[in-house]
């Protein structure tokens, strides 16, 4: 099954969705539920890899190849390795609840709606799974245009303009490392004899590129990652189409999109152009920082919660990227764990900003106040999300801003104590915004909001569970990502000296030279926070 | 003339056949009426059998290069692949036609045979190893264009458009005779294979240079692109997605006999031309697509652009240029029928539909064609999964592999705003209220050829190896 499991993830949403589009048009709920099967089974099938998947390898497993343009070099081959392997689940994960959840927000075309997302999905799998060159640009580009048509079909009032603007924007980015691309295999062409897109193969020696041709083609890959993250300041696209999209395709744009340029700066940048990364980190590391500080002053001034919430996302997508251009195990673990965390912290509030607009209508913060009292359960589901988003200890964005924090401390200090002033506004927006909508005398025409019914119990559920999975028991992801990372950045393979101290301590920072046998599980765990004691950390929520 | 020499140009000989006796049936039939009452489809039928028999004569793949006529004509891998896509987009006008033509009360018998006749001329471009061959090519493919444009007797659109055509093609045709001239004068051949060791001169530059209006006219290159707008708005619909297609293969097949395969040595002196040409067009064909709002002029502006993109290829030259253009034709010529086979399906009160407005709520009313539309035209831009994408990969692989940098950023970059001129559409089709006045009309020829060319464009998209192979052993002639 391992021989052809990646195909058949690619292919069970593209299958789900021709199976939808044979559905009349007027049974939305059998399109939505042939739509949440297809998906589900996608997910079983991912969570399946996810377990079967093999920590401490650091190259790709379940590889599949095949010809596919023999004539040009261009191969089909799927792979999954530590980086990819975590985020492969998370779409699996996110798609089918995003499904669910739609069923309440929306009504119009149901059934288009379930397809279009359903072809999204397949887009962004085969972009985290694909392994050459021109099989990842295919994807990546063909993820566009259904999200394209996800928001210009089902947005808000001002949706076109969002759609176009966000087509237009991450299109610009893309089509310069389309030409970087071509200008790699080229250059593979010459090294190797033989053209080809294979990236494996590309990375097997160097490239050889002068030190200009190199700064200009990381450059080009790294604006067409960074528009769709997207970084400070090429993020403008971000508002409006945060904001006009429909909430359920938010928490896609949010929480797997953006993943999807992080994704490519650790796959594509920093192996294939080591000394442009060197030499430009800096630079991306000063605009994490930028994006960091400004996304959390401008969200704490957002009326609008879903401008907020897009805001605070560009903040926290900051330290993702401030712990990739850190280059160091830990921050770059850090980074790759946070991207699963903030896919689903963002992902789960963007999924309330639905549930409460859906229930009101409103989108601004001022038309809410006191809602805990009529949403007991909705205020608490709410707060979890928010705690894990400020990454308060015991729930995931801890560990994973805690770690880039970390290692980024280490080669660029002055980065992280600036960072960390982000962590302190993302305390600021955060809390008002819970402040603001659940809390104070409840609103008058407020009163009789239903409270969360069973079908937003069980999208949250997972949501919450792996916030506090996560947050307790971070290993399984980290061991993952570990071997990968310390082949990507050719750190060595172990980290702690055999007679170190076990790493139970309280937030004990392992030194990166640290080194111990790597088969036991505790060594592979650097800088998890142990102590469990909640009690006196819980009061910061409530300010 | 040997009977090899006719057995070598079989393809040619089997469509002039057809065309001569599609036109007596359709007289037969008709009793001669230009206008008649009730038509058959036979004609249709007789047409399409002439193209597919072209076809098989066509397909088998040339072990060697086969010269005919003293050398003057030359079948090879080039011709083979330039003749088949010829030979798809004649069958796909065909039947696209077949519907409207009869809706529209146009004179079948000669809609069929000029298009036919006008493929020859496109094929005998691809197969020219003489530039006499390729002016001949040149006037057989496009007076029967100017007739077609002017089909529709009682439109004086369509009357304006085939006088605008044939006034501006007779002056482009000038061009080029006289740069024939100019290129005997400096040279003492018009052989291209002998034209391959003369050196350069500025005689012959400026020969090279008035052969390349005459090419440029036809394939719409800016500056002299002014006619396609126009001439696309006025000419009945299926005439002008015949002629954006049929025009665009045998300017680009003869220019790349011209260009890469005859005058390598020249690339230098031409080179730097033809990419200030490709440059223009593909800015000025993009920024003029942008405002408009009748899709058959934005259709027109973007096969302009498109012919920006194909030059992209001639001017980098070598087999990776010339496959790149290959390719491209053929995934154009899917692309570009299908665009245009959605419009033909509409109809507003007996009128072309080709008012932007028009295509509201096509989604609603016939998913299908909406579906064709959506992959045309995501292909037209160049975003995978449709062939469109491989086809500009070969391109920009192409420039980028001859070093001209400059050239691809502006196609890319040409190609982000050609976005949003094509996903205007798209989206027109997938949003909105059907208005009341448009009504689609069914045709089981039309619908076929719409799904042909919609999946023709996927497929290549999705599965480019053999076309890739093809281009690759075609081009491969050329050194």
């Amino acid at each position: 099954m391992s021989a052809w499991a990646l195909s058949a993830l690619i292919g069970l949403p593209i299958a789900g969705a021709v199976a939808v589009a044979a559905i009349p048009r007027d049974r939305a709920g059998t399109a939505r539920a042939v739509g949440f099967a297809a998906a589900g089974l996608a997910f079983l099938l991912a969570a399946w890899v996810w377990t079967a998947f093999h920590p401490g390898q650091s190259g790709l497993q379940f590889e599949e190849r095949a010809a596919w343009v023999p004539a040009a070099g261009i191969g089909y081959h799927l792979g999954v390795d530590g980086l990819s392997v975590s985020l492969t689940a998370l779409v699996a994960l996110l798609v089918p609840l995003a499904i669910v959840a739609s069923a309440d927000q929306v009504k119009e075309r149901a059934r288009a709606f379930v397809l279009t997302l359903l072809l999204l999905e397949a887009g962004l799998l085969g972009t985290f799974l694909a392994q050459d060159l021109v099989l990842f640009y295919v994807f990546w580009e063909a993820m566009l245009i259904p999200m394209y048509f996800l928001i210009a079909l089902w947005g808000g009032p001002a949706r076109r303009g969002a759609a176009i603007k966000f087509l237009l924007y991450t299109m610009t980015g893309s089509v310069l490392m389309l030409l970087a691309i071509i200008a790699v295999y080229l250059q593979g062409g010459r090294l190797l004899g033989a053209p080809t897109s294979d990236l494996p193969a590309l990375l097997a020696r160097p490239l050889g590129s002068s030190p200009t041709v190199e700064a200009l083609l990381f450059g080009a890959f790294a604006v067409a990652f960074a528009i769709k993250m997207p970084v400070w300041p090429l993020h403008t696209w971000l508002p409006d189409a945060y904001a006009e999209a429909p909430p359920v395709v938010t928490v896609l744009l949010a929480g797997l999109m953006a993943k999807a340029g992080a994704y490519g700066l650790l796959r594509f940048c920093l192996p294939l152009f080591p000394d442009a990364v060197r030499a430009w980190g800096p630079l991306l590391a000063s605009l994490a920082v930028a994006g960091i500080l400004y996304g959390g002053a401008v969200a704490w001034a957002q009326g609008d919660l879903r401008r907020l919430l897009a805001y605070g996302s560009l903040s926290h997508m900051g330290f993702i990227l401030l712990g990739i251009f850190a280059l160091d195990v830990e921050s770059v673990q850090g980074s790759v764990l946070q991207m699963i965390n903030h896919g689903v912290s963002t992902g789960a509030l963007f999924v309330l900003a639905g549930m409460l607009i859906g229930r009101t209508g409103q989108a601004h913060t001022n038309a809410y106040g006191g809602l805990a009292a009529a949403t007991p359960a909705l205020a608490a589901v709410t707060l979890i999300v928010v705690a894990s988003s400020l990454a308060l200890p015991g729930t995931n964005g801890f560990v994973g801003e805690f770690l880039i924090l970390l290692g980024a401390f280490q080669t660029h200090p002055v980065h992280a104590v600036l960072a960390t002033i982000g962590v302190v506004l993302a305390a600021a927006y955060l809390l008002a915004f819970v402040g603001r909508i659940f809390h104070g005398p409840l609103r008058a025409e407020l009163r009789g909001l239903p409270d969360l019914r069973p079908r937003e119990y069980a999208v949250l559920a997972p949501l919450v569970a792996i916030i506090f999975w996560v947050g307790f028991v971070p290993g399984p992801l980290l061991d993952r990502s570990e071997a990968t990372v310390r082949a990507l950045l050719k750190a060595p393979a172990t980290l702690m000296p055999a007679d170190s101290p076990p790493a139970n301590t309280k937030f004990n920072p392992i030194p990166a030279t640290a080194a111990s046998p790597p088969r036991d599980p505790s060594s592979r765990r650097p800088a998890v926070p142990r102590d469990r004691n909640g009690a006196a950390l819980d009061p910061v929520v409530r300010p | 003339m040997t009977w090899n020499d006719l057995v070598a140009a079989s393809p040619e000989a089997v469509l002039v056949l057809t065309a001569c006796v599609v036109l007596i049936q359709d007289a037969w039939a008709t009793g001669g009426a230009l206008e008649a009452e009730r038509r058959g489809a036979a004609t249709t039928w007789l047409a399409l059998a002439g193209v597919c028999a072209a076809a098989i004569t066509a397909a088998p793949v040339p072990s060697d290069a086969v010269a005919a006529f003293g050398g003057m004509y030359v079948r090879d891998g080039i011709t083979r692949l330039a003749d088949l896509i010829a030979l798809g987009t004649a069958g796909a006008g065909v039947l696209l036609a077949d519907a409207y033509v009869r809706r529209m009360r146009l004179p079948a018998g000669e809609y069929c045979a000029l298009l036919l006749l006008s493929t020859v001329g496109a094929m005998l471009m691809a197969a020219s190893r003489n530039l006499i061959v390729l002016f001949l090519g040149l006037e057989v493919l496009s007076l029967p264009l100017y007739v077609l444009a002017a089909l529709a007797r009682r439109s004086t659109r369509s009357q304006e458009a085939g006088l605008k055509y044939l006034l501006l093609g007779a002056f482009a045709t000038a061009f080029f005779v006289y740069g024939v001239a100019l290129v005997y004068g400096a040279a003492g051949t018009l052989d291209l294979r002998a034209l391959g060791a003369v050196p350069g001169s500025p005689l012959l530059g400026g020969g090279l240079a008035l052969l390349t209006i005459g090419l440029g006219f036809e394939a719409a290159v800016v500056p002299f692109h002014n006619w396609a707008p126009d001439v696309s708005e006025g000419a009945p619909l299926p005439a002008v997605a015949f002629m954006s297609v049929a025009a665009k293969i045998g300017a680009f097949a003869g220019l790349i006999r011209v260009f890469p395969q005859g005058l390598a040595h020249l690339a230098p002196v031409w080179g730097p031309m033809l990419q200030a040409l490709a440059i223009a067009t593909m800015v000025l064909g993009n920024l003029s697509a942008l405002p408009q709002t009748n899709v058959k002029r934005l259709l027109a502006y973007s096969s302009v652009a498109h012919a920006g993109y194909l030059l992209i290829g001639v001017a980098a030259g070598g087999p990776a240029g010339t496959g790149a253009v290959l390719f491209y034709l053929a995934v154009y010529a899917a692309m570009n029928l299908g665009a245009f086979g959605v419009l033909l399906l509409l109809d507003r009160g007996g009128m072309e539909a080709d008012r932007l407005d028009d295509l509201a709520g096509l989604a609603g009313r016939a998913p299908w064609a909406a579906w064709a539309l959506a992959v045309c035209f995501v292909s037209l831009a160049g975003l995978p999964p449709a062939g469109g994408f491989f086809g500009k990969l070969y391109l920009f692989r192409a420039a980028l592999g001859a070093g001209q940098t400059g050239l691809a950023v502006v196609g890319v970059l040409t190609s982000v705003v050609s976005v949003f001129y094509y996903m205007r559409v798209v989206y027109t089709a997938f949003s909105g209220e059907a208005p009341a006045d448009v009504a689609v009309r069914r045709s089981a020829m039309a619908g076929a050829a719409l799904t042909a060319a919609a999946s023709g464009v996927l497929f290549y998209g999705i599965v480019p190896a053999r076309l890739t192979a093809a281009v690759q052993q075609a081009a491969a002639l050329l050194k």
